[in-house]
């Protein structure tokens, strides 16, 4: 397979999958493009042991935490750098832009989303991978590198955080 | 939660822009020069080198030595043809 034909093929899942994330356009586009320019560079070492799909959900979720984790840093920093610190100004809240998500049902998404945020990068994977790309959990495992058994437990402690978070935050 | 679920499972999947690709094959291509580092490395090792040899010019000149046999046995008097 060419790597164009790899891009045509599998551009959407890798976007979407991005998407869900970073919940914004712009941050969804670096993201993916980090994605295929590593699958160009890996591609000849790929050595077939699981499917291209699993491959490239991996990398899509290991350069989704990474993207996350260097945004967080930024913001943390500019923190530091900050002149004149007013009470109301705090740390930007992630632009929520999904495009997947119907109008009328996107201040609701978005809180759903501020909270998985605040979960574990393992639990927040397969809350995405489960609820939202609608994988099954024998799937889940191979993408995760793990056994159906951990994923349902992993699911299970995933939902009950995230029960706590949303009882904690205002609305829910 | 099962609320929560249900307006999880309403996302729909969007396309990828058009633009995209481009931008990939752009940062693939990108990729593919000499990284910026390893020119800057081979320049500061230039001027290393380079720094090295000027700093040997500089410095005091060896005394050439014309006569080896000299400096092995030097000679400053001729008392040994009036013992």
């Amino acid at each position: 397979m060419t790597f164009s034909q790899l891009y045509t093929t599998h551009k959407n899942m890798v976007y979407n999958l991005a998407l869900h994330y970073t919940q914004n356009v712009e941050d969804a586009e670096e993201v993916t493009q980090d994605v295929f320019v590593a699958a160009h560079a890996k591609m000849a070492s790929f050595r077939k042991e699981s499917a291209i799909k699993t491959w490239l959900y991996r990398i899509t979720i290991n350069k989704s935490l990474d993207f996350l984790k260097a945004k967080n840093r930024k913001k943390r920093f500019s923190f530091l750098n900050a002149r004149r610190l007013d009470a109301d100004q705090g740390l930007d809240l992630p632009h929520f832009d999904h495009p997947g998500v119907q109008l009328e049902q996107k201040e609701a998404t978005a809180a759903i989303f501020a909270a998985i945020n605040k979960l574990p990068p393992n639990q927040k994977t397969v809350l995405i991978l489960l609820k939202i790309e609608h994988l099954s959990q024998a799937e889940a495992a191979k993408v995760m590198e793990s056994s159906t058994k951990a994923v349902e437990s992993l699911f299970q402690r995933a939902k009950q955080n995230l029960k706590k978070i949303m009882a904690s935050s205002e609305g829910f | 939660m099962e609320k929560v679920f249900d307006i999880l499972n309403s996302i729909q999947p969007v396309d990828a822009p058009d633009h995209l690709y481009d931008q990939v094959m752009g940062r693939v291509n990108q990729s593919r020069l000499v990284p910026m580092g390893w020119i800057g490395l081979a320049a500061a090792l230039c001027f290393l080198l380079i720094s090295v040899d000027v700093y040997c010019l500089m410095i005091e000149p060896f005394q050439s030595v014309q006569n080896p046999a000299e400096t092995i046995t030097p000679v400053t008097n001729n008392g040994l043809y009036y013992d």
